[in-house]
C-alpha cells in the first residue's frame, strides 16, 4: 500500500501531463523539454524504485527500560529503527501514547520524520509515567519509509506494541494485625521439621535422638544426659479474598482501586513478616489471566500477586461462593481476609469454623445499618487500614 | 505540525542550497525575459547579489526588534541600493553594448518606451529575487517548505519550457539563451541535497552501526561534497 507522493509534480496525473509534454518535445524537436521531461520522469521512476526497495533490511521495535512499575515511575519509552542496509531511506514514525501513560505536561504523540544512511540507526524516547494501576498499551507505531527524499512515502504493515504494567500503589498502613488461628498455642507434635535455632526447653535424652541435640550445659547442671526440645518450623498463611460483586453493582470505582491499594500495601507488609499469602478474586482479568494464587514464600511470590493485582478490572466473572466451592486448596489453618463492599454473608462458604476470618467492609460511611448484631465474624473498616499520614 | 531544523552548522549549509535552487529557476526566467525582450544577457551574480542583500536585510530586520516604519525604511533603502547596484555592475556592465547602459539614463522619460520596459522587468524581476530571499529567512527550514519550493521551481522550469516550445511551435521563434539543462540540473541537484540534509541532520539519537562509523561519516561527507560542487559548477558553466 502506497502513500500519496510528496511534491505535486510526482503525482500520476502531473506525471502523465509530463510523459505528453515529452512527446510534444520529442515531436517538436525541443531538446530542452526532452531533457526537463525525461529528467522528471527518471526520477519518479526512481525514486518510486528505491521506496519499494526501503522496506527491506528495515526494521523497528519497542524498548521500555521497565516494564513493570508503581504508579508515578518514570519510563523511557523508544521507539528504534534500523536500517541494515546501504541504500538510505527516510524513517518516519507516528505514535499516539495513550493520555494515561503521560506526565503532566508531556507531549502526547511522537511525529518525527528522518533520513537513515546506510547502516544507521535511530532512536526516538518519550518518558512516560502512568499514574495509575493497570495494564496499559503504548500504541502501535505507525512507521513509513520510503525513498531518502521522502517524495514516495511507504507505510509499513508492522504493528508492534508494548505492554506496561501499573502496579497498585503502596500506601502506608496503620498497624493492622490478623486473626492468628492458633489460640492457645503450638503443639510440637504439628510439624515434623523443627527450627534448631529456637530452643524451647529440654527433656531427657532418648536413643534414637542425634547426638547433635544434646544439651551439654543441661546435662552437666542435671548429671544425666539432656537434649534440646526445638520449637516447630511453621508459616502462617494469610489469604486475602477481593469480591467484586458489590463494587461492581454500585459502580464505586474509587472504593475498589481503594481496596487493590490496600490489599497490595498488606501484602507487601505480610510478606515482610513472614506469612505465606494467598489470593483469589472474582473479579475479571486482563487478558484472562488467573485469579488465584496459592498461599506461598518464595523470592518471586510478591511481584506475581502484584501482577494479579495489576490486572484486576471492575468486573465480575461468576459469583463468589462458586469461586469458594471450586477453590483447588484447602483454606483449613489459614487466616482469611476477605474485601468485600458489603459484610459477608451469612451463607457464605468462607464463613466455616476452621477460617479464622476478618471481613474488610469498603464501601464508604461506616458500618450499614441493617449489619447483624453478634455476627460471628470480626469487621473492620477499610477507612480504617490505611495510615492517614 | 511541521518539524523545523534546528540552528546548525549543517542548517548554513542548507540555507546556501537552498538559495542555489531558487536562484536556479529565477536566473532562467530572468534571463530568458531579458534576452528574449531586450537581447540582455544576464550574469547569474546579478540576482546572486540582489538575493544575498535581501537576505541578509531580511535578517537583520527579522532579529532586531525595530518600529515596523523603521524596518519599512530600512528595507526600502536598501532594496533601491541593491537594485541600483546590482543593475549598474552587473547588468549593464556585462552588456555594454546593449540600451540603456547608464544609470544616468535609466529614468529618463524621453527614452524610448523600450527602456521604461527594461527597467520594469528588471524592476520585476529583482522584487520576486528581493521577495524570494525574504520567505527564505521568514519561513521554517523544513522539509514540507523545500517541497513547496521544489514545486515552484520545477513549475517555472516547466512553463518555461513549454513557452519556449510554443513559441517554436507556433510562431518558429528559438530562443536559445539561456541554456535551461545548465539550470535546472544545479536546481534538482539543490533540491535534493536540501531535503537530504535536512532529513538526515537534527537528530541526536542517530548512529552508525558499530564498525561503520568511518565508512559512513566519509561515504556521507563525500557525497554531499560531490553533489555540492556539481551543482555550482553546473550554474558556473558559461552559458
Amino acid at each position: 500500500m502506497d502513500a500519496l507522493p510528496r511534491g505535486i509534480f510526482f503525482t500520476s496525473v502531473i506525471l502523465a501531463f509530463v510523459a505528453l509534454s515529452l512527446f510534444l518535445a520529442l515531436l517538436y524537436r525541443q531538446f530542452e523539454l526532452t531533457l526537463f521531461s525525461l529528467t522528471l520522469v527518471v526520477l519518479a521512476v526512481g525514486l518510486k524504485l528505491w521506496s519499494r526497495f526501503s522496506t527491506r533490511h528495515l526494521t523497528y521495535r519497542l524498548t521500555l527500560d521497565k516494564q513493570k512499575v508503581f504508579p508515578g515511575e518514570e519510563i523511557d519509552f523508544r521507539v528504534v529503527i534500523e536500517n541494515n542496509k546501504f541504500l538510505p531511506v527516510l524513517a518516519e514514525t507516528w505514535l499516539l501514547i495513550p493520555q494515561s501513560l503521560l506526565p503532566g505536561n508531556g507531549e502526547d504523540r511522537i511525529k518525527e520524520k528522518c533520513g537513515l544512511l546506510w547502516q544507521q540507526t535511530v532512536s526516538f524516547h518519550r518518558a512516560l509515567c502512568p499514574a495509575r494501576r493497570g495494564v496499559y498499551k503504548s500504541g502501535a507505531p505507525r512507521l513509513i519509509t520510503g525513498d531518502f527524499f521522502g517524495f514516495f512515502p511507504r507505510p509499513t504493515a508492522d504493528a508492534h506494541q508494548a505492554e506496561i504494567l501499573v502496579f497498585p500503589r503502596l500506601i502506608p498502613l496503620r498497624p493492622f494485625s490478623v486473626l492468628n488461628r492458633i489460640m492457645f498455642g503450638k503443639k510440637a507434635e504439628t510439624s515434623p521439621i523443627q527450627d534448631p535455632i529456637r530452643i524451647l526447653g529440654t527433656r531427657d535424652y532418648r536413643s534414637f535422638s542425634p547426638a547433635r541435640d544434646i544439651h551439654w550445659k543441661a546435662t552437666a547442671h542435671h548429671h544425666k544426659l539432656q537434649e534440646k526440645i526445638f520449637e516447630v518450623t511453621e508459616q502462617e498463611k494469610l489469604l486475602i479474598f477481593l469480591e467484586a460483586d458489590g463494587f461492581v453493582n454500585h459502580g464505586d470505582e474509587t472504593a475498589f482501586e481503594r481496596a487493590i491499594e490496600v490489599i497490595a500495601s498488606l501484602s507487601f507488609k505480610m510478606d515482610a513478616n513472614h506469612y505465606a499469602m494467598g489470593f483469589l478474586t472474582n473479579c475479571s482479568m486482563h487478558n484472562q489471566s488467573p485469579q488465584t494464587l496459592k498461599p506461598a514464600r518464595n523470592p518471586g511470590h510478591l511481584p506475581a500477586l502484584f501482577e494479579i493485582l495489576a490486572k484486576i478490572e471492575l468486573h465480575w466473572t461468576d459469583p463468589m461462593e462458586n469461586f469458594l466451592k471450586k477453590s483447588p486448596y484447602s483454606f483449613a489453618g489459614s487466616s482469611c481476609l476477605f474485601f468485600s463492599y458489603e459484610p459477608v454473608k451469612r451463607t457464605s462458604p468462607i464463613r466455616r469454623t476452621d477460617v479464622s476470618l476478618m471481613n474488610v467492609i469498603c464501601r464508604p460511611g461506616g458500618f450499614p445499618a441493617t449489619m447483624e448484631p453478634g455476627a460471628a465474624v470480626r469487621s473492620c473498616l477499610l477507612e480504617e487500614i490505611p495510615d492517614a499520614v | 505540525m511541521q518539524s523545523e531544523m534546528k540552528r546548525s552548522p549543517e542548517s548554513g549549509f542548507v540555507h546556501v542550497f537552498e538559495a542555489g535552487m531558487d536562484l536556479c529557476w529565477l536566473q532562467a526566467w530572468t534571463a530568458f525575459l531579458l534576452h528574449a525582450l531586450f537581447a540582455y544577457q544576464v550574469p547569474l551574480l546579478f540576482l546572486l547579489s540582489v538575493y544575498g542583500c535581501g537576505f541578509m536585510t531580511n535578517y537583520y530586520c527579522y532579529f532586531r526588534k525595530r518600529l515596523r516604519i523603521q524596518v519599512f525604511l530600512v528595507k526600502a533603502i536598501l532594496f533601491s541600493a541593491t537594485f541600483l547596484g546590482a543593475t549598474h555592475f552587473f547588468l549593464f556592465r556585462y552588456n555594454s553594448n546593449a540600451l540603456p547602459n547608464q544609470l544616468s539614463r535609466m529614468f529618463n522619460a524621453y527614452d524610448p518606451l523600450v527602456a521604461w520596459g527594461l527597467m520594469l522587468v528588471v524592476l520585476v524581476m529583482t522584487s520576486i529575487t528581493w521577495r524570494r530571499s525574504t520567505i527564505h529567512v521568514l519561513k521554517p527550514l523544513s522539509p514540507e517548505n523545500v517541497y513547496l519550493r521544489l514545486d515552484l521551481g520545477i513549475a517555472a522550469f516547466f512553463s518555461l519550457s513549454i513557452l519556449k516550445l510554443m513559441l517554436s511551435a507556433k510562431f518558429n521563434v528559438t530562443i536559445l539563451y539561456p541554456d535551461l539543462k545548465y539550470l535546472f540540473f544545479p536546481f534538482f541537484l539543490f533540491g535534493l541535497l536540501t531535503i537530504g540534509l535536512m532529513l538526515s541532520t537534527g537528530n541526536d539519537n542517530r548512529q552508525y552501526a558499530s564498525g561503520f562509523g568511518r565508512m559512513g561519516f566519509v561515504l556521507s561527507f563525500g557525497a554531499v561534497m560531490l553533489w555540492e560542487g556539481w551543482g555550482w559548477s553546473f550554474c558556473f558553466i558559461p552559458k
